[in-house]
């Protein structure tokens, strides 16, 4: 059932904790190499690339899967993060589950597509599931939309820089007759207040939809943090595993 | 406010040296604003009085554009989840009667000692300050760097915090709890700060942090609420008095606008005590700035005597040194962001414990 093959990276057994990152058909994409290496460096956990050949192809599913699990670990590498490679056959809950028993110390499985967590719901450690943006099945959908939205943020970009410029035009064509007008004092002064609000509003949104064409966005933490956090929470409620304490009594058949 | 009703307004002429140069300070200016919450703008005032500007020109137009940019910035952060607004609110409230104290008591000095003495005052302020401060926050920030990047409340929020002085006021954003009694001296000394020195966030943030334990992600986040307020009342004020070049402040704007959201966005990318670094390297450096300009009141005062060239030299090694503060905060911000960025790509990802 199980056909087990390993490839360290460093030498000698670990016992450091781990995450175990199972392919999706033995395939790790962009993403999911991302997302485990930052979670690896955060929590200084290591890396376990687990394919599993579930329909029982051989000889190139193996080669396939060390393929991408080498670009896994070799991303893990360059962060200084421990990773091994291992494949399996059959089915995918067992193989994890396996896999969690042998090398022991596995705090949390991610995996890639939703087909692959329905089968891992049961195993016994916090399960990830990273959505793809380029997996085969929504993937022509999913980069069609995207692109969309890319063309309505260049757009935007594109008409309030427009504004934007003619505001600033607008102003220093006429600067100074403008400057003296906005300089008068008392009621005047709703001029330039108005004035720099109503700036503030079109360039504002200029710079934001800017940032945002050049890809240039705020990192949603919020998912690595909510892991860490459940990690934590696990290992506290995790129960102390009951432990049987051998007594040897050392005068036991003396005198026999 | 300062007797200005005498001086002649000067707006100066444009060229594209002084525009780049303005709109170039007013990035960096909100690069840095964005990320620790306050400090873009001091380099600005004395920025646009070296290519001419009358002092007061300066300072109201600086204010003009720093309520905005501190609006933009408020807003930005507040969609990250980082501001507590009800907490910039009650400190904003205290801040501006700090402002109107620091104005009375900058008043009475100009009166007493003239400008050399009021400028003395200033400076004194700025290193004595930031000396104190900047160096407790930069410990603060290696400290728990070295102890794996959690933050932990002071020990004197702690206390703080669990004195039950009605009334007590629960800040969600912020989670924490305290009385409106520990808030007050933190506004004000925010306010006064700001009226003596332009900028109030160098006591306001670590006022939030040490003495109410707010993080310094949501302090420096909610500091924007503070100088959006202070700075929409000091710029209708000077406004009112005609001192507003509006030129500069959409220069000015057009530069600090697009600085101040990715700073906001930079926040997002680093550890919390990042931001503790990035404030206290600024504050140091510009308090030595501040440090280099003080043996030029004191030969104006005659306490001390210096040739008017060494004056000019000091005053010059002054100017720099303030640049190269925010230099090198927006460096240490970029680097950090750069560094993250690598990393940290995360598109989507579910989250299922079982």
């Amino acid at each position: 059932m199980s056909n087990f093959s390993e490839t360290n990276q460093k030498n000698g057994p670990r016992n450091s904790r781990k995450i175990l990152v199972v392919g999706n058909r033995g395939l790790f994409s962009e993403d999911v190499i991302n997302y485990c290496v930052h979670l690896a460096e955060r929590l200084a956990y290591d890396l376990v690339a687990l394919g599993v050949d579930v329909q029982c192809e051989g000889n190139p599913f193996e080669k396939r899967s060390a393929a991408s699990a080498g670009k896994l670990c070799a991303r893990a590498d360059r962060y200084g993060i421990h990773c091994s490679r291992l494949v399996r056959s059959g089915d995918i809950e067992l193989a994890v589950e396996d896999t969690i028993h042998e090398i022991k110390r596995v705090e949390i499985v991610v995996t890639e597509s939703e087909a692959n967590s329905e089968s891992t719901l049961n195993i016994s450690v916090p399960v990830v599931n990273v959505l793809s943006g380029s997996n085969s099945k929504g993937g022509g959908s999913m980069a069609a939309r995207s692109r969309s939205l890319k063309a309505v943020v260049i757009g935007k970009t594109v008409g309030y820089g427009a504004l934007s410029a003619a505001f600033c035009a607008a102003a220093f064509i006429n600067s100074d007759a403008i400057t003296q007008i906005f300089s008068r004092g008392g009621w005047y002064a709703a001029l330039p207040i108005a004035t720099v609000l109503a700036f503030s509003f079109v360039h504002g949104a200029f710079a934001n939809n800017l940032w945002t064409a050049l890809g240039i966005e705020a990192l949603k933490r919020d998912q690595v943090r909510q892991t860490e956090h459940k990690v934590i929470e696990k290992r506290k409620q995790q129960r102390k595993r009951p432990r049987a304490y051998a007594y040897v009594n050392p005068f036991y058949k003396i005198g026999q | 406010m300062l007797d200005i009703a005498n001086e002649a307004s000067k707006f100066i002429d444009l060229n594209s040296i002084s525009i780049i140069f303005l709109f170039l300070v007013g990035f960096i200016g909100g690069l840095v604003s964005g990320f620790i919450g306050s400090g873009g703008a001091f380099v600005l005032t004395p920025g646009m009085m070296s290519l001419g500007v009358p002092g007061t020109i300066a300072v109201a137009s600086n204010m003009c554009h720093k309520f905005p940019k501190a609006l933009v910035g408020a807003y930005k952060r507040f969609k990250y989840g980082q501001v507590d607004l009800k907490l910039g609110l009650v400190l904003a409230a205290s801040a501006c009667a700090g402002v109107q104290v620091g104005i009375l008591i900058q008043e009475a000095i100009l009166k007493k000692w003239g400008p050399a003495g009021s400028d003395l005052y200033v400076s004194v302020s700025f290193v004595a300050v930031l000396v104190i401060v900047g160096a407790y926050v930069l410990i603060d920030a290696l400290r728990t760097s070295k102890s794996g990047g959690e933050e932990r409340i002071s020990s004197l929020a702690r206390k703080l915090q669990s004195i039950n002085l009605p009334p007590m006021i629960t800040f969600k954003t912020a989670n924490m709890r305290i009385s409106l009694w520990f808030t007050l001296p933190v506004g004000f000394a925010t306010g006064m700060l700001a009226a003596t020195i332009a900028v109030g966030g160098f006591i306001g943030v670590p006022g939030m942090i040490y003495m109410l334990g707010v993080s310094g992600l949501i302090a420096s986040a909610s500091e924007l609420v503070i100088a959006f307020v202070m700075g929409l009342g000091g710029s209708i004020n000077w406004a009112m008095h005609g001192m507003v070049d509006i030129r500069l402040v959409l220069i000015i704007l057009a530069g600090s606008l697009a600085g101040v959201q990715l700073g906001a966005i930079g926040t997002t990318y680093v550890k919390d005590y990042m931001i503790k670094v990035v404030m206290s390297l600024i504050m140091l450096i510009v308090a030595l700035s501040r440090g280099f300009a003080i043996p030029g009141y004191l030969a104006k005062l005659g306490v001390i005597s210096i040739g008017q060239n060494t004056v000019a030299v000091l005053g010059g090694i002054s100017f720099l040194t303030m640049c190269f503060a925010l230099l090198i905060g927006a460096t240490v911000i970029l680097a950090s962001m750069w560094k993250a960025r690598r990393s940290a790509f995360l598109p989507k990802a579910v989250v299922e414990a079982v």
